[in-house]
C-alpha cells in the first residue's frame, strides 16, 4: 500500500515538527530569550530559521 | 497517532477518523537544544554580531560573502530585531543576538558495512564558521529527532484498504497550522531539495 505509506510518512514528519516547535519555542522565537552564553555574557537571543533542507519523505 | 481520513467518508471531526499508531519517536525539544548549545563553552566560537567582510584590492573594495554571519540576509534580520526595541525586562547593557538555525533532514547511513540507517532531523547554527560545521570533531550538528520507519502490519491490510482513497494532498493538522501561523513570517525561510537548491546568501 504505497499510497498509505506515503501519506503516513508525510503526516509523521508534521507530527514530529509539531512536537519540536512547541509553545515554549514559539514564545522564544517571537520575544527572544535570555541566556548566559558560554563566554559568560548574558544575551537576549532570537532564534531565526534560515534554511530547511530536507529529502522529501515519499518512499 | 496519525489520522487517516477516507476522502469519501464524512467524519464528525479529525479525531473521529481512523488512527494509525506510530511508536518509537525520539526527539529533543528545540528550545532545550538551543539553550544547551548557547550555554556550552563551544558557543564562544559563535559570531553573535553580523558584519560586512570587505576584500581590499589596490583598485577597489569588494564585498566578500563567506558565511551566514556576513551575509546581507543576517544583517537585515539583525537590523529588524534591533528596530523592535529592547525587551522591558532587560538591562540596558544586555546584548541582542540572532541565532541562525539551519535545519537538515535526510536518511543517513550509520556504518560502512550493512544497511543500518537512520532518518533524522538535525540542526547547525549559522553563527559558527562553516569550516567548523564541517568538522566531525567540532560536534556542531545537533540531533533533534529520530524518525521511526513506518510499516503496515500485513494482518491489517484489509482494514487499511477501507481507508483508501486518501486525501490527494497531505492534510495540515490544526495544531501544526496554528504553530506555523504563530511563527512570524521569516523572509529567509527557504526550502531546498536535491533538485531545487535555493539559499539566500548576500544579495
Amino acid at each position: 500500500m504505497p499510497e498509505l505509506l506515503r501519506f503516513l510518512k508525510i503526516e509523521l514528519m508534521q507530527k514530529i515538527w509539531c512536537l519540536m516547535l512547541d509553545d515554549a519555542f514559539v514564545d522564544a522565537y517571537r520575544h527572544g530569550m535570555l541566556i548566559t552564553c558560554g563566554d559568560g555574557v548574558k544575551r537576549r537571543i532570537f532564534p531565526q530559521i534560515f534554511t530547511y533542507a530536507a529529502d522529501y519523505p515519499k518512499k | 497517532m496519525i489520522h487517516v481520513p477516507n476522502v469519501n467518508h464524512k467524519y464528525a471531526s479529525e479525531s473521529a477518523s481512523p488512527q494509525f499508531l506510530v511508536s518509537g519517536i525520539l526527539y529533543r525539544p528545540l528550545l532545550e537544544v538551543i539553550k544547551a548549545a548557547c550555554q556550552s563553552s563551544k558557543s564562544e566560537a559563535y559570531h553573535w554580531v553580523p558584519f560586512k567582510l570587505i576584500h581590499q584590492t589596490p583598485s577597489a573594495h569588494l564585498r566578500a560573502y563567506t558565511d551566514i554571519y556576513n551575509s546581507e540576509a543576517m544583517l537585515e534580520e539583525d537590523a529588524k530585531i534591533r528596530a523592535k526595541g529592547r525587551h522591558p525586562d532587560d538591562n540596558p547593557d544586555t546584548e541582542i543576538a540572532i541565532l541562525a538555525m539551519l535545519f537538515w533532514s535526510d536518511s543517513t547511513h550509520l556504518t560502512n558495512f550493512g544497511t543500518a540507517s537512520v532518518w533524522l532531523i538535525y540542526l547547525y547554527f549559522g553563527n559558527l564558521l562553516k569550516y567548523a560545521c564541517g568538522r566531525p570533531n567540532a560536534h556542531a550538528a545537533h540531533h533533534l529527532a529520530y524518525i521511526p520507519s513506518v510499516s503496515i502490519d500485513p494482518d491489517l491490510y484489509a482494514h487499511w484498504q477501507d481507508c483508501l482513497p486518501l486525501p490527494s494532498s497531505p492534510t495540515l493538522s490544526k495544531t501544526f497550522t496554528k504553530r506555523l501561523i504563530k511563527l512570524q513570517q521569516c523572509p529567509n525561510f527557504c526550502v531546498s531539495s536535491r533538485s531545487n537548491l535555493c539559499k539566500r546568501y548576500g544579495v
